[in-house]
């Protein structure tokens, strides 16, 4: 009962980043993503479908106007915007 | 019940028993450290000085401000009776017959006589009223004519002021008048409500969630983000953790159910990359219910989800319990996003996320949901992960592998 009074919370996570996803898609993301987080207003980037299903690269914009800076298409996937705004903490 | 004294209650605990309450000394010290200054709440002025100079002045007096002394004093009594109800009620679920009667009342007030037509989605069946006259507003569940309701104020509830033709009474239609038991203190407390680090506003209790190693597999724990239960990376272990969270009236010792145990630091550097804003706080057994909350016409039902985690999936239908939305439905939209979360103006970098989009063009969520829990739409109800941020209409989650990873525990649901 009395062993742990002064017990660490703090406790790092820092896990292999090679266990996330390896699809195309994924590989495609990965590889751009730096270029697209780069972008001012570019507040994010993932993987998602477009309106017909397809697999679809996802960025996360804080406005609407930065839209005409995102290509359409990358490496042959097609790639969805998403208004966001700043992503908080809820 | 035995607020006072954490060391009490939970040992004969049948359902959760078996686990070790969080340690005496630590308690101690938390119980003996008054919260200092407030750092969540900035910016709120004290209550005192402002207040105090309106109070004083004679104009605020209510008899001063022109309320008829008798509307005033029925109102006081309707009031007083309305809340030794509540106390009743609180205690079972309520009788078919509860909306009857003097039990059709859900509040009153005082104002002036409403046309009958004035307020959209009610209606007001006046007395004695003409136009800017005070009346007596009584708020009921089903509309009934006014003189039936000032007999039943008369008779029912004693307050045979009412029944006097000088008393002019509106009775407003609101039906059942939905509260939030989200934000609510309650005990023992379920997953999907108002929970906080003391420093704190609000988040929301995700589950329960027990420790995958000795010692920590005799502690029962509440899941939630770091920013809600160790006021990000600020807090210590042992630190008190209150249900409902400071901003919903929790304060410690009195409201607390867990202490801080353990977090995974968010790493603000910039480039660094973080997986997941999680944290647990070991609770009193008894203070606490694996199951989830929602509301059913007003009263609180409580369900389970399910302890095995799932991968998530684009366009999986999920759901959740929380503090500020209650319960919502959404899609999953991404599985593996990468982006940037703003907490208070510092900036961290998140990889591997999910983000999900309201169901219909509802809010899947909002500030104070975070730490709610994301399980699947469908009768296993299986985690998938974890809420901690949002923006416009588009919420992120970690993946719960990751948080059980991350601290080390499995789910107790």
């Amino acid at each position: 009962m009395n062993d742990f009074p002064n017990e660490e919370a703090a406790m790092p996570y820092s896990p292999d980043s090679s266990t996330e996803s390896s699809s195309p898609v994924h590989h495609v993301k990965q590889r751009h993503e730096q270029e697209l987080m780069a972008i001012d207003g570019v507040e994010g980037v993932g993987v998602g479908r477009n309106s017909i299903g397809d697999d679809a690269i996802l960025v996360y914009l804080r406005s609407d106007d930065i839209k005409a800076r995102i290509p359409r298409s990358i490496d042959g996937y097609p790639v969805e915007t998403k208004v966001t705004g700043i992503i908080d903490a809820l | 019940m035995d607020k006072q004294n954490p060391k009490k209650g939970a040992k004969e605990q049948g359902e959760q028993g078996g686990y070790q309450e969080p340690p005496a000394e630590v308690v101690r010290k938390v119980v003996e450290e008054p919260h200092e200054e407030e750092a969540g709440l900035q910016g709120f002025s004290e209550p005192g000085q402002d207040f105090a100079e309106e109070a004083a002045a004679p104009e605020m007096d209510a008899t001063s401000f022109g309320v008829d002394q008798n509307i005033l004093e029925v109102k006081q009594q309707i009031e007083s009776q309305l809340m030794q109800a509540a106390g009743q009620q609180a205690a079972g679920p309520l009788a078919v017959d509860a909306f009857q009667g003097a039990g059709n009342i859900v509040g009153v007030g005082i104002g002036v006589s409403l046309p009958p037509t004035s307020t959209p989605g009610s209606e007001v069946v006046s007395s004695g009223l003409y136009p800017g006259k005070q009346a007596l507003n009584l708020y009921v569940v089903e509309r009934t004519p006014v003189e039936e309701m000032k007999a039943h104020v008369a008779q029912s509830m004693g307050v045979s002021a009412a029944a006097a033709d000088d008393i002019p009474i509106n009775v407003i239609v609101t039906g059942v008048i939905e509260a939030q038991p989200h934000r609510f203190r309650m005990r023992p407390a379920p997953g999907g409500v108002s929970v906080g680090h003391f420093k704190i506003t609000a988040g929301t209790i995700g589950c329960l969630s027990v420790g995958r190693t000795a010692p920590r597999n005799s502690r029962l724990m509440v899941l939630s983000n770091n920013h809600v239960l160790a006021n990000v990376n600020a807090g210590t272990f042992g630190d008190c953790i209150c249900q409902p969270g400071p901003i919903d009236g929790g304060r410690c010792p009195a409201d607390q159910i867990a202490i801080l145990e353990r977090f995974v630091p968010i790493n603000f550097t910039a480039g660094a990359a973080n997986f997941v804003d999680c944290a647990t706080g070991w609770c009193w057994p008894d203070r606490v219910r694996r199951e989830l909350v929602h509301i059913v016409g007003g009263a609180p039902q409580f369900f389970r989800i399910g302890s095995v985690p799932v991968a998530p999936v684009v366009n999986m239908a999920v759901g959740k319990s929380g503090r500020t939305t209650q319960l919502t439905r959404g899609t999953i939209i991404d599985v593996n996003a990468t982006i940037t979360v703003n907490y208070s103006g510092r900036l961290a970098l998140f990889r591997d996320q999910i983000s999900i989009r309201g169901a219909g063009g509802t809010v899947f969520s909002a500030g104070g949901d975070s730490g709610s829990s994301i399980w699947t739409w469908d009768a296993s109800r299986r985690p998938v992960g974890l809420l901690f941020a949002g923006g416009n209409g588009i919420t992120f989650a970690n993946k719960i592998g990751r948080v059980l990873a991350a601290l080390d525990i499995n789910l107790v649901t």
